[in-house]
């Protein structure tokens, strides 16, 4: 046998899904944005390949010679492994080179990597910009900091901007690639600085925890507000147990120096993702969820005058070719059955074996024409959704991409190259 | 492209893994497979049918795995079986509608009887937090003053767990509705309901995913631990033991044969057993593929299509021709099967994997079912595979 020629089959093919001139002038220009920019940062719904997108997505700049990092947030055991991470850990690290090249990848020492502990980069952060350690440990104890921090909608992806922006600064990598939180909603990257500020910026804690450090105020509207704070003050302990009110009043007492710091902070978020070394890539898939997930992305990224790059498009099934068209219809006869008998016919085969293979054959092209049909359906939707944007296609693979030299096979799909 | 000699051509041999696969007890899978002879059940493979008797559903896994359509084909499965159902769905868009081939928004905030005997609603923390401080507080004009106002709104957002809290509280409370009186359920006269019977025979609860869920489910317990008295105190003691009843509970976990999903799955597993947050249920495994060449006829023929599908290429020259090849349509069949049989291998490692960690949860592997868009015909389907699986752990 030879095998060989076997492989180039499977190759062929693949490569000849999604090759238009479209789709490769998009892949170029996703190219381009890997050798001009500093940061790219990758978001979109869970599920969809985001981290091993951006993990590719890395290996291809350090490849091209960019001091590059990779900072993923929950990537899968084997590509991190595959990577060379085996903890979690805020400090970057280099890939060794020697993993690269048993992957057959050139072995470049451009190739860093970090994976980081999101709510151990919280306390980390607390103890930096507290100046008092006392205060530091009782805010870390406290359990209105604990949900602040592990479970607001925000708090993960704002803690992430935080990593990025520290190691952005030290201007130590050439390119940084961010693999954000996987999110249940758009909203909760973009808005994270905002709602993390609005959270420890409330009048209405100010009023009902705070009562009494708004004796100052003057004037019969106040004092009727005060004595409404005061009535639901007493409804919600009931209904909370005092001891709830009590943790917030002093919450929000340890939190005040750290208000300022951290507007600072927020801020400088901002003009960091809005530079133009920056650029935002969507990552989806074709399928419903994922794919609305991306469009109202793409939307809210625009209209808050954030750099949108370009839209990745993992896990597309590729439309059966040849005359699919027509041919699947047929029930009976779908694409190329009819050649196929024939010459399984003519290899000396019983009649009963070359129909049950003819009949499952028919089963599984009927299962991937709907699958093709469907997902180009969703491809013309995201070309009118996303309007000039590079939509960069990528087939769905037959097996899970979770070592490095998978990601390198990604490549061509993403870049339009092989490196 | 080295790496790629070894690899393709052994598998077409490999069929032979799904063999293994039988005799290790993940062959419930084929056994459902739509119309194929369902498998006989082994001895030792833990039954969904004992599951099935228990009252609250909950149904959790990684977002994406397919957590509302398994939850609403549960659901029925219970109403086949003339049981009166509760179908929940926890602060999402609203999902249940479209798969149970309703208009959309039919199921809202209010329960409501979408068919005989199908009770479906969609709890959002805002409705949940009212139903629950009306349970607590006893007046409507006490809730409005206070929980009405803008201050105070804003301020419960931050309370941490209580969103959560409120929306069990309300999944607790419907597990507790009793009829009031004897009643003949007017739509289901064969059913007769007692006075202090249980209102709802199955309340089946589409949670969060896993992240959330996981938080959601230990909310119960977190509060219990966390105060001491008090109102809320009192309540979440009473959902904590709720949810840990092992007659009454069942905590089903949805999973796709893919890395990430199987790994959350095994993980969410494990946290559930340290913290005895809820006796676990079914371990389901969507859209697997069935094996492409179950027929020994189908096997032998293989060889004879891939050795023809060499010969093709051996004539075209991948290289000078790209394009004849994707066109030839023995080839194109061919290089079908191949990327089929990778994901089939995949999907029962992966299988197996989670298998390994379900230590006496019923495994059962769904079918992945071609469709362009999936609504009420699929759910139906996936929802006789359940009867089925039920009737044939029965036997």
């Amino acid at each position: 046998m030879n095998a060989p020629a076997f492989s180039s089959v499977r190759h062929s093919f693949i490569d000849h899904a999604f090759q238009s001139p479209a789709n490769q002038q998009a892949r170029q220009q996703l190219s381009a944005l890997l050798e001009d920019m500093r940061t790219i940062v990758c978001v979109g719904s869970g599920g969809v390949g985001k981290t091993t997108t951006a993990a590719a997505l890395g290996l291809y700049a350090a490849e091209l010679g960019k001091k590059t990092l990779v900072m993923t947030i929950d990537p899968a055991k084997r590509l991190a492994n595959s990577l060379g991470l085996d903890a979690l850990e805020h400090e970057p690290r280099r890939v060794d080179p020697a993993l690269l090249a048993k992957a057959g990848l050139a072995p470049t020492a451009n190739l860093w990597a970090t994976m980081l502990d999101l709510p151990a980069a919280w306390d980390d952060m607390i103890v930096r910009f507290c100046d008092d350690d006392d205060v530091a440990q009782r805010i870390l104890q406290n359990r209105f900091y604990y949900a602040l921090s592990r479970e607001l909608p925000g708090a993960q992806e704002f803690i992430a901007c935080e990593a990025l922006h520290h190691l952005a600064t030290t201007n130590q990598f050439d390119l940084i690639v961010l693999d954000t939180p996987p999110t249940a909603n758009a909203l909760d990257f973009l808005e994270a600085p905002e709602r993390i500020l609005g959270f420890l910026d409330q009048d209405a804690f100010k009023v009902l925890v705070q009562g009494q450090e708004q004796s100052g105020w003057l004037g019969f509207g106040m004092r009727f507000l005060d004595a409404a704070a005061n009535t639901a003050r007493s409804v919600l302990s009931k209904f909370t147990g005092a001891e709830v009110l009590d943790e917030i009043s002093d919450f929000l007492g340890l939190f005040r120096t750290l208000y300022e710091p951290l507007t600072e902070r927020a801020k400088e978020f901002q003009t960091m993702l809005r530079s133009d070394k920056t650029r935002f890539v969507v990552v989806t898939s074709p399928e419903d969820g994922p794919r609305h997930e991306a469009m109202f992305f793409a939307k809210e990224l625009r209209a808050r005058g954030l750099p949108l790059g370009a839209a990745v498009v993992n896990r597309t099934h590729p439309p059966i070719v040849g005359n699919a068209g027509n041919g699947s219809k047929n029930q009976q006869n779908p694409i190329g059955l009819s050649a196929v008998q024939e010459t399984l016919q003519q290899a000396g085969l019983s009649p009963q074996a070359v129909d049950a293979l003819a009949t499952a054959l028919a089963d599984m092209l009927r299962t991937q024409h709907v699958q093709g049909e469907r997902d180009e359906r969703a491809l013309q939707e995201l070309h009118k959704n996303l309007g000039n944007l590079p939509l960069v296609v990528v087939p769905r693979f037959a097996e899970d991409v979770h070592d490095t030299r998978k990601l390198a096979d990604m490549l061509p799909w993403l870049v339009g190259r092989a490196v | 492209m080295n790496r790629e000699d070894g690899e393709a051509i052994p598998r077409l041999g490999r069929y032979r893994q799904s063999d293994d696969l039988r005799s290790n007890g993940l062959g419930s899978f084929y056994g459902l497979r739509v119309g194929n002879d369902a498998m006989p059940p082994k001895h030792n493979h833990p039954s969904c049918a004992p599951l099935f008797m228990r009252q609250l559903h909950l149904v959790t896994g990684k977002g994406g795995v397919g957590k509302s359509v398994f939850s609403t084909a549960l659901a029925l499965h219970f109403q086949r079986q003339g049981l009166r159902t509760l179908l929940v769905q926890v602060n999402a868009a609203d999902s249940h509608s479209r798969l149970l081939g309703l208009p959309t928004g039919t199921i809202g905030e209010e329960v409501t009887e979408v068919s005989p005997n199908l009770f479906a609603v969609n709890t959002t923390p805002p409705a949940a937090l009212k139903e629950y401080a009306l349970l607590i507080l006893h007046s409507e004009l006490v809730y409005k003053a206070v929980f009405e106002n803008r201050l105070v709104r804003k301020f419960l957002r931050f309370i941490p767990s209580l969103s959560e809290l409120t929306m069990l509280g309300k999944i607790w409370f419907h597990a507790e509705e009793k009829h009031e009186k004897n009643e003949k359920y007017e739509k289901h006269e064969k059913h007769e309901y007692k006075k202090g019977a249980y209102l709802y025979d199955r309340i089946v609860v589409d949670c969060p995913s896993t992240g959330h869920g996981i938080t959601f489910l230990q909310t119960a317990q977190a509060v219990r631990d966390a105060s001491r008295s008090g109102p809320m105190y009192d309540k979440t003691v009473q959902m904590a033991q709720v949810l840990e009843d092992v007659k009454r509970t069942a905590l089903h976990i949805v999973a796709l044969p893919e890395e990430m999903p199987v790994n959350e799955s095994i993980e969410l597993m494990e946290k559930v057993r340290a913290r005895h947050l809820a006796p676990l249920g079914i371990a389901a495994i969507n859209q697997c593929l069935a094996p492409l060449l179950q027929d020994n006829d189908a096997k032998a023929a293989l060889p004879a299509l891939y050795a023809a599908a060499q010969e093709r290429m051996q004539l075209a020259d991948p290289h000078q021709n790209p394009q004849a090849i994707a066109h030839d349509p023995l080839l194109q069949l061919f290089h079908g099967a191949v990327l089929r049989e990778q994901r089939e291998l995949r999907d029962q490692e992966q299988s197996k994997r989670l298998a390994a960690h379900c230590h006496g949860m019923p495994v059962l592997p769904l079918p992945f079912l071609p469709s362009s868009v999936f609504g009420r015909a699929e759910v139906e389907k996936l929802s006789h595979l359940l009867t089925q699986a039920a009737a044939r752990d029965a036997v």
